[in-house]
């Protein structure tokens, strides 16, 4: 009991730096991930004038969104062939490993 | 970086560095080298090539670039041109010569290579991430995979892979500061 405990205090721990963002927000992250995927990347200051609301909460996110893309990006234009399903063993019939 | 200096010492003298180059490295070449020459004998043989032409050719190394890319790079070449030659050789049945009819394809194990290197720096972008998060990250940040889809894969809630993303973003973020 003690260790399930400390476990779950741990976990409060680990999810304390994150934050609760409401609907309106998400959808407002969805749609920029929407634009990066259609290739068009808006830069993030911009976009944000558009949700001054969540400009502080949402800015972080959305900067790893544009660094992770834009590595991502790098390695699929070197190797085409790259299947990220693959990699956490999601194959096309839709099971996990 | 570890790399870069590494060389920066074997070429001032040091040839404990390289044996550490080697060390770091040797599973790389050897796991190519195989992939492309599909035994191990050969692979052997070709490795103490690939790791001799490494070192002639050290000071020609760009330390921006990966070291290991660089390094695998030789070994391709030298995998391909052993199996270029290993084709053009005759092989002997009885007293007539038959062309080698059980090689490996070229492209076959060499584009299989270049998948997993290319998975292995994937992971790399998302490895500090829980296994949940990275594969939020990569399937819908990266690859465009809607949260349904991945729900329908994972057995999980959409709302909660949703979740996975934004923390993972938040992590990376948190990181890179």
């Amino acid at each position: 009991m003690e260790q399930r405990g400390l476990k779950g205090e741990r976990m409060a721990l680990d999810c304390s730096g994150y934050s609760t963002p409401c609907d309106a927000e998400l959808a407002a992250m969805e749609e920029y991930i929407a634009l990066l995927h259609k290739g068009t990347e808006p830069l993030v200051e911009e976009f944000l004038k558009g949700y001054p609301q969540f400009a502080e909460s949402l800015r972080p996110v959305l900067e790893a969104a544009v660094m992770v893309n834009h590595k991502y990006r790098k390695i699929k234009a070197q190797y085409p062939a790259l299947d990220v399903k693959r990699l956490f063993g999601l194959d096309a019939a839709g099971h996990l490993p | 970086m570890f790399d870069a200096e590494a060389v920066a010492r074997v070429l001032a003298g040091d040839l404990e560095a390289f044996a550490e180059l080697v060390e770091r490295h040797d599973r790389s070449i050897w796991a190519c080298l195989h992939n492309i020459v599909g035994n191990a004998e050969d692979t052997r043989d070709l490795k103490a090539e690939c790791w001799e032409s490494i070192f002639v050719k050290l000071r020609e190394y760009d330390p921006s670039r990966d070291f290991r890319k660089w390094a695998v790079g030789f070994a391709r070449k030298l995998g391909c041109a052993a199996l270029r030659h290993r084709r053009s050789l005759p092989r002997m049945v009885g007293i007539e010569f038959v062309p080698e009819r059980r090689l490996p394809t070229v492209s076959g194990p060499q584009d299989e290579h270049e998948r997993l290197l290319a998975e292995e720096e994937a992971r790399a972008i998302v490895a500090p991430l829980p296994k949940e998060q990275q594969m939020a990250v990569l399937c819908h940040g990266c690859d465009g995979m809607s949260y349904k889809e991945l729900a329908r894969l994972t057995g999980r809630k959409p709302g909660t892979i949703q979740s996975d993303y934004r923390r993972g973003l938040e992590t990376l973020r948190r990181l890179r500061e």
